[in-house]
This record gives C-alpha cells, sequence and structure tokens, in this order.
C-alpha cells in the first residue's frame, strides 16, 4: 500500500482482492443480504451498527482486545503504536497481536495501512466512553496537565510528595475506571490549602472534575504512570476444553445405557399418562404438582423429568388435548413399535432442534415457570445447544470436558457473549446431554458424534446397545427381576403381571394380588401366567408365587355383571321354558339366568307388545315389584318451559336457500375434490349446451373460469339461470351465488367427473 | 463389559446377585453405605440413602471408595449422575463439625464458608446457635447439640460431632468371660461403637445384643444408665450383667413402676421414663441423677419421642444404641441418626445364621377358610371389627392344636394379640397364659418353668414381643398380630431363632384367614420374612388337618 493510502473504508475495500472480499463476506454473511450493490454501499453497511455489533460478537478475546487498545488510541495510530502500548502487557505477544490487527482489517472493522489504522467509528463506539480504562485528554485545558504530558517523569516526581492515601486512590482509578466521584468536586482548590488527599490529587490536576460530583484521572496522568501502556494484561492463549482422556468404550457403554434410559422414562412417563393424563394449566402448561408426580412415578429429579417432558413434546410424542389434559399423540403409539435406537434418534433429533430450555422449568414464588408452556422458551438454548455439540464433538474421541473448562473456552472465543446465564446454560445443556447419553463421563459419545454431524446415529447407538436379557429372576417375596432390558413383548406382559419397583438397566417388578388380577382381567388364565413366567424364569416359580396366582384365580370372575334392559319372571318354570322357546320371540333373544328368570336387551315396551302379540298377558313391573299400570294411548312427555310468542318476518326465500346450499356445500366440497387436476376444456358453444343440459337435470358443474387479469380458476357450481351470456349459478366453495360471464368460462363438465379424476 | 454380581439402578437401588461367585465381596464393599432392604433368595437389594452414605463418611469411608466399589462389581456402566449425586452428597457430610473450643466452648465449626452462611439463614438454626466467633465458626449452647445437629441433618447438612464426650463417673466393670468368650462379631461391635463415639449396633434378635451391651460397658468402666421396652426386659438386662460381668446385685438398680433405685448401673423402662405425672415427665431427671458416662438404649427403634427429646439434651454423654432393624415404623430413622449417632454396626441375619450362631427357621403360613356363618357376618361387619373377626376365628383353634401336636418334642410358643382368643386357646389345649395382667412374679414363674421344660406350651400376648428370653422355644405359633407390623414380626421370630442345643431348626407358623384383612396384613409381615432371607411355604389348614398332611422338613 504505502503510495496508495486509503482515504476511507471504501476506498480501503475498492483496493482489496476478490480473495479478501470473499473471506470478508465469509467472516460477515449479514453484508451479503441483500447483495451490496457497489462497494462504497457495502463500506455503508459494513459499518451499520447492527453489522458491527454482529462482527464484533464474534471475535475471540485476544482480538477484542486489540481492537479496544486501537478504540483507546487515538484515531488514527500506526502498527507500531499498538505494539508499544502493548508491550508491557501481561501475556503480549507480538505474533498474536499482528494476526488479530491482520484479521480485525480483514474483517472491515480497521482500514487504512500499517502506519494509518483507523478503527470504524461504530466499533470504537462500542466500548464506550473510557476504553482501556483511559478518559480524554485534558493537556488543552489544563496547564498542569499539559505538563505532565510534556513530561511525563513528572507525574512520578510529584507523586513522591503525595500523601500515602493519594498515591492508593490514584491506582484504584488507573486501570479498570478512571472516573471517582466526590461532593463539590468543582471547587477551587491549592496546593496550599488542600486538607484531604483528593483535594491534593485536585490541587496537582491528578486528578481532574468532569462535573460537581465526579472526577477523572486525566489520559496523560494515566498513561504516565501506566508507563504508555493500554491494557495491564493481554490473554492471547486460545482456550481447550480438553480435560483429560478415557476409555472410548467405557465413554460408548456408559452413554449406550443413557441412552436406554432416557428412552425407558419417556416410554414410563407416557404410558402413565396414557392412564392418568396430567389436566392442562388454564394458561397452557403442566402443573407443579403434575411435575412432582411424573418426577417420583419416574423416580428421578424434577429437573430429568422436565426434560424428559420437554423432549416428548418437542418429538411430538406429547401433546395437550382439550378436555382430556396432557396425552401422547398417535405418533407416540407408531414410535413405541420402532426399535430402541431408532426410538432416541427421534428424541435426540428433536431435542437438539427445540428452543426450549428445560432447565428453566421450577423455581420460586412470582418466577416460577411451568412445564410445557411458552416461558419455557429460550432463544439463545437451540444456538448454544448446537455451539456445544460442535464443541464437544471436535474434541478427539475419548477425550472429556468439563462445564467449566467450556465456560471458559466460550468465554475466550466468544468473550462479548459472556453472561452468567449463559454460564449456567451451558451446564445445564451438558447435562442434558448426558441424560440422553449425547455424551457420557463428560466426552462425546460415537452416537452423540452422528446426531451432531447428521449422520444416522440409531445405526451406531443401536450396535452399542446390549442384547436383550432372555430370563427373569423370581423370588419368594413376590418380585421378580429381569437382570437387563427384556424383548419388547415380554417387557409388556410383564408389565400387566407385576407392578414395576425399580427400573434402570434392570427391572424389578413385584406381583400382587391387584397385579395379577389385571392380567385375568385382560384375559389370561392363571395357567397361561403359570406357564410364561416359568418359562421365563431361571429359577423355579416359588411356591408363595404360584399359590397366589392360584389363589387370585380362584376368586377372579366369581361375581358376574352384564348388561339386560328387562327381565321376565315367573313362578311358573314351565310358562318361562316355553317364553324362551317360543319361535315368535326369538327376536327378542332371551337368555335363562336362574330357575325362573329369564332376560332380554330389548327394551320393555318392545318386549311387553311382542309378549301380548304372542299371546301371553305380562304386566310392568317397578324397580321396588309393584305392579305398573299403563295405558299405552296418553304418552306424555315432562312440561318444557316455554317462551311467548316471537313475532318475525320471515326469512326470504332467498336466504334460505342460500343457506341450505351453504349447509350442502360443506358437504359437497369434502366429496368433490378436484384441486389436483386441470379444469375441462370446452369450446364456448359446447359450454353453453352443456350448462342448459346441467340446468334442467339440475346437476352441480365443474367449470374453469378466467378472471379479468386472465387466470383460470377452477370451480364447482350449481346453475341456477343462463340469461343474455351470463350464468347465475351458487358457488359451492365460496358458498354464494355469483354470476359468470360465459365468454369467460374456459370449460366445462360434470362435477361428478371431477370427483373420479381427481381420485384417480 | 464386566460380569460383576451388581446391578446398579439409575433409581439408586442395587441388585446383587447371590450366587455370584463374587458376591460376598461385594457385600463387603457396598455395605458400609448402602442399607440393605430386602433379602430373599436370589438377588438382594440394596438402596443407597443420603443416611446411608452419611453413615459410611462417619465411618471414614470417602466417595471415591464408594463409587469404586460400585464401579468394581457393576455388571453394566454405572450412571455416571448417579456417581455425582454419591459424591455430592457425601461431601456435604463434616462440612460442619461441633468441636469443643478450649476458650468458647461448644462451637459449630464450617470449613465451607457458603455452607455457614446457608445455614445460618435457615430460621430453624438461627435460634440454636450463638455469637459467631469468626468467618468460619459459632458459638453453640452445650443444651442445644443434639437439636442443632437434628436441625443441620433436615438441611441436609449433617454436621460431624467431634466435640466429645465427658467420662461420666468412673467405675469398675469387667467381663467376666471365663467360661464363654465374645462372639468376633460382637467384639466389632463394640470396637466399631467405641471407634464412633456414639452410634447405633444393628443385630438380628437372638445374637446377643445383651452381651454387646455388657462388652461396650466393660470398655467404658463407668456409670451406665440402660433403658430397656418393659420390666421384664429389665430383670432380664439384670440376670444377664450379673452372669456375664463383674457386677454384684448390689450395683445394679431397677428403675421401674415397682421400683426406683438409682445405682451405678441403672435399667430404666421406657414406660417410666415416659409417665406424665401432672403433665409433666416425671422421671427424665434420672438423666441428670448421676454423671452417667454411658447410655444404653435396647431396641432403639421402638424409642418413644419424648425419650429423643431428653437424649437431645445430653449429647455430650456416649450413647450406645440396639436394635435389630433401623426400620422405624413411624419413620424417625434421622432423630436415630442424629441423636443416637450413625450406624456402627450391622449384619445381616442371614450371615449370623450361617456362622450358627442363630437357629435356622422353617417358615409357614397356614391359611384357613372363614367358616360360611362367620363370612356373612365378616362382610356386614365396620371396617374397624374385620380385622379381629378375621384374626380371631374359632377355626384357628383347631389348627393351632394340630400344629402343637406335630411337634411333641418341642417347646411351643403361641403367640396373639386379642386376649379372648389368647384365653379360649389356652383353656382349649390347658396350657398357661402370660399377659399384660400377669403380674410379674406370676410370669416370671412361668418364663422359668417354660425354660426348665415343666411347661411345654405357653400362650402369650404382645407382652413377649420384646426383650423376654425363652431359650428354648422351637416353635412359634402367631395367631393374631398388630395390624401387619414388620417390626412385630422380626421380634417374633427372634422369638425362635435362639440356637437350638441339638441344632435344630425353628418352626414359624402364622395362621391367617384367607380372603379378609387378616390375609392383607400377613401379606405385608411376610414380605418382610422374605425380604429378610427366610423363604415361606403357604398351606392350606384343610390339607393340613385332613389331607395328606404336607411334608413340614423336620
Amino acid at each position: 500500500m504505502g503510495t496508495n493510502r486509503p482515504r476511507s473504508l471504501a476506498d480501503d475495500l475498492r483496493q482489496r482482492t476478490d480473495a479478501q472480499l470473499q473471506a470478508l463476506f465469509v467472516a460477515r454473511p449479514d453484508l451479503l443480504h441483500p447483495v451490496p450493490a457497489d462497494i462504497s454501499q457495502l463500506a455503508v453497511r459494513a459499518t451499520t451498527s447492527p453489522s458491527v455489533t454482529a462482527v464484533l460478537d464474534s471475535l475471540n478475546l485476544a482480538q477484542l482486545r486489540v481492537c479496544e487498545v486501537l478504540a483507546g488510541l487515538v484515531d488514527p495510530s500506526s502498527r507500531d503504536d499498538v505494539h508499544s502500548g502493548l508491550l508491557k502487557a501481561h501475556g503480549y505477544n507480538e505474533t498474536a497481536v499482528n494476526h488479530a490487527l491482520d484479521y480485525l482489517t480483514g474483517i472491515a472493522l480497521v482500514w487504512g495501512d500499517n502506519d494509518e489504522l483507523h478503527l470504524v467509528r461504530q466499533a470504537r463506539e462500542s466500548f464506550g466512553a473510557y476504553p482501556c480504562g483511559l478518559a480524554g485528554s485534558f493537556a488543552d485545558s489544563r496547564r498542569q496537565v499539559r505538563a505532565y504530558s510534556e513530561d511525563p517523569k513528572l507525574v512520578a516526581k510529584t507523586l513522591k510528595k503525595a500523601p500515602a492515601d493519594a498515591v492508593e486512590i490514584l491506582h484504584q482509578l488507573l486501570w479498570d475506571t478512571p472516573v471517582g466521584t466526590m461532593r463539590n468536586a468543582q471547587r477551587a482548590i491549592r496546593v496550599e490549602n488542600a486538607k484531604t488527599p483528593l483535594e491534593w490529587l485536585l490541587a496537582h490536576e491528578l486528578l481532574v472534575p468532569t462535573a460537581d460530583t465526579t472526577v477523572v484521572v486525566p489520559r496523560e496522568v494515566a498513561l504516565a504512570l501506566r508507563d504508555g501502556q493500554m491494557l495491564k494484561s493481554l490473554d492471547t492463549d486460545s482456550r481447550s476444553p480438553e480435560l483429560s482422556s478415557i476409555d472410548v468404550v467405557r465413554i460408548n457403554d456408559t452413554g449406550a445405557h443413557a441412552a436406554l434410559d432416557f428412552v425407558r422414562l419417556v416410554e414410563t412417563l407416557l404410558e402413565a399418562w396414557s392412564i392418568e393424563p396430567p389436566t392442562q394449566l388454564r394458561g397452557g402448561g403442566l402443573a407443579i404438582r403434575d411435575l412432582a408426580t411424573a418426577a417420583s412415578t419416574l423416580r428421578v429429579s424434577e429437573h430429568l423429568t422436565a426434560l424428559v417432558i420437554e423432549t416428548a413434546f418437542a418429538a411430538g410424542l406429547l401433546a395437550a388435548d382439550t378436555g382430556e389434559g396432557w396425552l401422547p399423540t398417535t405418533a407416540y403409539d407408531r414410535w413405541l413399535g420402532i426399535d430402541d435406537a431408532t426410538r432416541w434418534s427421534q428424541l435426540a433429533v428433536a431435542w437438539r432442534y427445540m428452543s426450549r430450555a428445560p432447565h428453566v422449568v421450577g423455581g420460586d414464588g412470582t418466577d416460577r415457570i411451568n412445564a410445557l408452556t411458552a416461558n419455557v422458551e429460550r432463544g439463545f438454548i437451540q444456538p448454544l445447544r448446537e455451539n456445544l455439540l460442535r464443541i464437544m464433538s471436535e474434541l478427539a474421541e475419548g477425550v472429556t470436558s468439563s462445564p467449566q473448562l467450556i465456560v471458559d473456552y466460550l468465554d475466550w472465543h466468544r468473550p462479548r457473549r459472556a453472561s452468567l446465564v449463559r454460564a449456567a446454560s451451558v451446564g445445564a445443556v451438558l447435562e442434558e446431554a448426558a441424560a440422553l447419553g449425547v455424551s457420557a463421563l463428560g466426552a462425546m459419545t460415537s452416537f452423540g458424534r452422528a446426531l451432531a454431524s447428521g449422520e444416522e446415529s440409531a445405526k451406531t447407538l443401536a450396535a452399542l446397545l446390549p442384547d436383550p436379557v432372555d430370563h427373569i429372576i423370581v423370588q419368594a417375596d413376590l418380585t421378580a427381576l429381569a437382570p437387563g432390558r427384556l424383548p419388547a413383548s415380554q417387557r409388556r406382559t410383564m408389565a400387566v403381571l407385576a407392578e414395576v419397583e425399580s427400573t434402570g438397566v434392570a427391572t424389578t417388578y413385584r406381583f400382587t394380588e391387584s397385579s395379577l388380577r389385571r392380567a385375568l382381567d385382560q384375559g389370561q388364565s392363571a395357567h397361561e401366567i403359570t406357564d410364561f413366567l416359568s418359562t421365563l424364569s431361571r429359577t423355579p416359580l416359588p411356591q408363595p408365587l404360584t399359590y397366589l396366582i392360584d389363589d387370585v384365580a380362584r376368586k377372579h370372575g366369581v361375581l358376574r355383571v352384564g348388561v339386560a334392559s328387562i327381565y321376565l319372571r315367573c313362578d311358573d318354570e314351565q310358562l318361562i321354558t316355553s317364553v324362551q322357546a317360543d319361535r315368535r320371540l326369538q327376536s327378542l333373544r332371551f337368555r335363562q339366568l336362574a330357575p325362573g328368570i329369564i332376560v332380554s336387551a330389548s327394551p320393555a315396551d318392545v318386549v311387553l307388545d311382542k309378549l301380548r302379540e304372542a299371546g301371553y298377558a305380562p304386566v310392568a313391573e317397578s324397580a321396588e315389584g309393584t305392579v305398573l299400570i299403563h295405558r299405552p294411548d296418553t304418552k306424555r312427555t315432562s312440561v318444557r318451559p316455554t317462551s311467548g310468542p316471537v313475532v318475525t318476518s320471515g326469512p326470504s326465500d332467498r336466504l334460505i336457500n342460500a343457506a341450505v346450499k351453504a349447509l350442502r356445500a360443506g358437504e359437497r366440497v369434502d366429496t368433490v375434490r378436484s384441486e389436483t387436476v386441470s379444469t375441462p376444456r370446452t369450446t364456448s358453444s359446447e359450454t353453453i349446451t352443456f350448462l342448459n343440459t346441467a340446468l334442467k337435470e339440475q346437476k352441480d358443474v365443474w367449470i374453469g373460469y378466467a378472471d379479468k387479469g386472465g387466470i383460470t380458476t377452477e370451480r364447482i357450481v350449481e346453475p341456477l339461470s343462463i340469461t343474455g351470456g351470463f350464468l347465475t349459478a351458487f358457488d359451492i366453495r365460496s358458498n354464494e351465488v355469483r354470476t359468470f360471464t360465459i365468454a369467460r368460462i374456459t370449460g366445462a363438465d360434470f362435477a361428478d367427473h371431477a370427483a373420479t379424476e381427481g381420485s384417480a | 463389559m464386566t460380569d460383576g454380581p451388581l446391578i446398579v439402578q439409575s433409581d439408586k437401588t442395587l441388585l446383587l446377585e447371590i450366587d455370584h461367585e463374587l458376591s460376598a465381596e461385594c457385600r463387603h464393599a457396598i455395605a458400609p453405605f448402602a442399607e440393605l432392604e430386602r433379602a430373599p433368595e436370589h438377588i438382594h437389594t440394596y438402596r443407597i440413602t443420603p443416611l446411608g452414605l452419611w453413615n459410611a463418611r462417619a465411618a471414614h469411608h470417602d466417595a471415591e471408595a464408594v463409587v469404586d466399589a460400585l464401579i468394581k462389581y457393576s455388571r453394566y456402566p454405572v450412571p455416571h449422575a448417579l456417581l455425582i449425586d454419591i459424591a455430592e452428597t457425601m461431601a456435604r457430610y463434616g462440612r460442619l463439625q461441633l468441636h469443643m473450643h478450649p476458650t468458647h466452648g461448644l462451637v459449630l465449626q464450617a470449613n465451607d464458608r457458603t455452607v455457614l452462611e446457608e445455614i445460618l439463614r435457615s430460621k430453624k438454626v438461627t435460634p440454636l446457635v450463638g455469637k459467631r466467633i469468626d468467618d468460619d465458626t459459632v458459638a453453640v449452647h452445650p443444651s442445644e447439640r443434639g437439636t442443632l445437629k437434628q436441625a443441620l441433618l433436615k438441611l441436609g447438612w449433617p454436621a460431624e460431632d467431634l466435640a466429645g464426650y465427658v467420662d461420666g463417673e468412673a467405675h469398675p466393670i469387667e467381663l467376666a468371660n471365663d467360661t464363654w468368650e465374645l462372639r468376633p462379631y460382637q467384639q466389632e461391635a463394640v470396637e466399631g461403637f467405641w471407634h464412633g463415639g456414639s452410634g447405633v449396633v444393628v443385630l438380628p434378635c437372638g445374637a446377643g445384643k445383651t452381651i454387646v451391651g455388657a462388652a461396650a460397658m466393660a470398655t467404658a468402666k463407668a456409670t451406665t444408665l440402660i433403658l430397656v421396652t418393659n420390666t421384664v426386659s429389665a430383670r432380664q438386662w439384670k440376670s444377664e450383667l450379673l452372669k456375664r460381668t463383674s457386677l454384684t446385685e448390689e450395683e445394679i438398680g431397677e428403675y421401674s413402676g415397682a421400683r426406683k433405685e438409682i445405682r451405678p448401673v441403672t435399667i430404666a423402662t421406657y414406660q417410666v421414663m415416659t409417665t406424665k405425672r401432672q403433665g409433666e415427665y416425671a422421671h427424665l431427671e434420672l438423666f441428670d441423677a448421676r454423671d452417667w458416662g454411658l447410655i444404653i438404649y435396647d431396641e432403639v427403634h421402638l424409642l418413644p419421642a419424648p425419650v429423643f427429646r431428653f437424649t437431645a439434651d445430653i449429647q455430650a454423654r456416649r450413647r450406645l444404641g440396639l436394635t435389630a432393624t433401623l426400620v422405624r415404623e413411624d419413620g424417625m430413622e434421622g432423630e436415630v441418626f442424629s441423636l443416637i449417632g450413625p450406624k456402627r454396626y450391622d449384619a445381616p441375619w442371614k450371615d449370623i445364621e450361617a456362622q450358627g450362631y442363630i437357629a435356622p427357621a422353617d417358615c409357614v403360613e397356614v391359611r384357613v377358610t372363614l367358616p360360611d356363618s362367620e363370612r356373612l357376618a365378616y362382610a356386614m361387619a365396620e371396617p374397624e371389627e374385620r380385622y379381629r373377626m378375621a384374626a380371631t376365628t374359632s377355626y384357628k383353634n383347631r389348627v393351632v392344636e394340630h400344629l402343637v401336636n406335630l411337634h411333641p418334642e418341642d417347646h411351643v410358643l403361641v403367640i396373639g394379640q386379642y386376649l379372648d382368643q389368647l384365653d379360649e386357646i389356652s383353656t382349649h389345649l390347658d396350657v398357661p397364659l402370660i399377659t399384660g395382667a400377669t403380674p410379674v412374679k406370676e410370669r416370671e414363674r412361668l418364663f422359668e418353668s417354660f425354660r426348665s421344660g415343666e411347661t411345654r406350651v405357653l400362650v402369650v400376648s404382645k407382652v413377649a414381643n420384646f426383650s423376654v428370653d425363652l431359650p428354648e422355644a422351637g416353635v412359634a405359633i402367631q395367631i393374631s398380630g398388630t395390624f401387619g407390623s414388620r417390626q412385630e414380626e422380626a421380634q417374633r421370630l427372634g422369638r425362635v431363632l435362639r440356637p437350638k442345643g441339638d441344632k435344630r431348626s425353628a418352626h414359624f407358623y402364622t395362621i391367617v384367614t384367607r380372603d379378609t384383612v387378616d390375609a392383607d396384613f400377613a401379606a405385608h409381615r411376610q414380605r418382610f420374612l422374605a425380604e429378610q432371607g427366610y423363604a415361606y411355604r403357604i398351606v392350606d389348614a384343610d390339607d393340613l388337618l385332613y389331607g395328606t398332611p404336607t411334608d413340614s422338613s423336620e
């Protein structure tokens, strides 16, 4: 450059090569939307406040600090100025500073050449009033300050005579904020009558008042005391999130079990909610109490429960049903039918992309956040999750990290985004990852990596899942243990036969009277239960269990409940038998319950009529057993309240017709669908003939109709009249009577043709 | 994947496969921190609870050892979250410590300042502590030592009590073990207790808890207050102490409803301690009557609430709790932990049985059917009457008679809840009956005659539940109980578990009325037996009486 010193950013950009511009766009993609028309437009866009803020956010700590140094120096400044301002900073590294300056230039935050570097104004302003903790210059307005600026050693000399406290005060204001507060700062103080250390500093213009209550350290004084240094320290070492390294097999095994556990938690929760769905709060979401219940069902913390719930929700396995509360969806049934690994990958993908932050669920009082509400949404969480997945999967296999290391890493690489919320969220997201098995023991699992890179994580996981166990161990205390995961069908049967007591890798079951009764209710016999269990059990069934099964079966079904509409009773058993045998009464389908009593599902009046028809003489009986006497012709309904006469003018025929048509229309639109077929094409004479026929036969017609702009739409109409080149017809779709210009009808056909074509 | 004997569940249960070759080793490794929940024949279930982990910390096991044990024996990878949780929970114990400060007296000292700040903000703790001595230390009034420990446990920051104990008034006590020896586990129990300072020793009934108490006294060599459940038990302690130690009749006092003696070794009953006179506990000052060097709580799981309250005030004295089970039906395990002390020794029943110190038992449940006439009455009875009706069906009498005849050689105890029923059986069998109303003299006479063999069958009410030593009872028949109390079941089983001279196995029968609440309660109690590893069989009374007599595995 040198000879061609750029006069502006645009000028600088113009001198850049295509490759440099490309690199600029890569680093600042927002400049491409929309693509600027020319370089000056690009320069303008690159200096807009949102764009500068975005690019500052993307700087790492070293870059940001170098940027701040430029902001603290007087514009323009040279590369050498930057270096000499940092020379004594703790951690200074010449190459790193040069790299940072090159990068800042590359992304157009800095322009100019090595002798005259300019930081764009918006970036400079982003560091506030005191970049590098330096206040403005007072050399022009204060005599003493000017003297300090001409001879920096004078400051130290002056301070030698200062009271100890004064030195202390000055040093406190030296590096961070050069501003202090005091009362009545602007009063005139002379050296002779300075009493307090502050007054002494003011008298020597080592502090300068800027308002009634504020004083600052003049830039000249600060730089003299700092020995010309802009920063105390410069952190140029990039951080690594690496902690240690452990056996990859162990990571994957632990992760696979966590993954399986997570799938199981979702299944357990949704199975429980299928039977007893929690209600939806009026404001949406899940009650705190229901969350606590769910947590105790799952026997895990409420935090993990919230994650399970939110993930199931994000995966579409759970939804609110008005009136019923939170229920598993039909997608859940499909999910149940697939293998564990695929089930996991569906949950994991849902987790990865969900913008919900389950860890915020909970809290106290007014800050309380309920699960499944909009309050769980956090805009930053999904990008953060993505970012963490990237960081974790960039680590070599088997390399672990910790939340603190990752927070440090992020704080260095994206210092402007650092916040307590981010630090807390990092921990929470990493916990989520561990709960899902995406990571384990602090390292990424192989299937977690597959998830992060969008590959088939299910396949990777499937290879790692333990083989299902083929047996259970039944014990005398009426418990059974499946020492691993049973195949799905056996798992389901066991869940019916026994209550699940403890879950994890293994499952313990407890047989109780009610669980066995439930199995009998579902149609299993004692024999089948015993068979199933003794086949599955590795040890002989203990006697108390077989005894319990037989005992429950013995009592099961002793009482029978059925539905009958009427009964027929008679002391004469012979008569009852003949009624039951009577062919004419076969339609009543009598069934004998006990001697002298038969029942039927037909209503009482029908039975009475039929019996009388057949020549019997039955009487009706009340619930108390007394005889009811009916006079069949005097039926009455109960009294209904009536209102006074309503005088109306009566609706017009037109209105009534339209209403009816509107009703019909709703029906027809469903059956006559023709959106997918092209409109019919007929010549205009054919069209007129056709419309007349349709009008005569009162059939619906399917027409293509060009509007004023020449765009053809298709409609289904019911012709009402044809006059003078116009068709008046009821348009079924729009539900109104319209007039169509016949010339603009591009073609017509019977509507049912449209239907058949459409479905073909 | 290793093929260990242990399955670690994410809900903090541990499943130990007994038939595995490493199971004994593994049991040893996990016993310090995991509570045995049940121990049926194949798989034992342990649970990791905060109390259990803190017990382990109190016994100087660190989190690393716990985690290592889990990882070493686990068949599958241990859930990572569980390991973190264990480490965090264990780290909570001992962050706060009670010390005796040379100038400030009792102080609560924190090695984590934030914890101290946190607990000092609690409304429950503020009234218990005195002035702040420095950033990490706060003064505690000696009288609040126990209450503070209780409060801190509830807050989840159990304090380690290092404030030491007063020696109490010295008194020479020696074990008179010229003819017998402490069993190894008894020795370990005493050492565990003494090393820990205060705490609870868990041993099954019949394993010689009294001897552990005597050995503890001989270690302390100081005046001792012994709290027992009732007068009979008090006499039992006395005679045992006379037999096992150098103590003489004059040195041992009985403090009960009948006598109020305060001697170097005083045995008091819970009942007298909790007797109120004009709304005040009249006898609690017994705790201060002497400068006791040791306080022994027998059957700590039955410790009544007022005694807890007073125990909170005597935290400077050594306390030994003896029990067969830490399970309290009132859920006050936390109180036992903070006021008596952590568990210092624990041995499962089956282990001691395997060593031959207690007799093996054959448990049988006999089911009787309610006669039709009683069934109708039962169906129409008020709910509160139902148990009594079901439990006292006269059919049971015939079964008892049959069972008594089935064991002509054995001493038989018939245990029940309802006096009418017991009365009826005693008349029916023509054997003596002991109830709460039987005078102590008469009771002792009957017990003595039972011991000597003069009386073969004895019918007892629930007075026999606790601490009555009936060495030669080979058969126990329970006909009714206290609504499915597990702890009562343990006590009653204990009646027959004392080792028999000829190594015969003991028999434990429960007679239960089918299809009634009696059976429901029984199921609850049986579960306890099965969980303790006593497999039981179910037999129909009709089969027993009329059918092919089932093999009763003699």
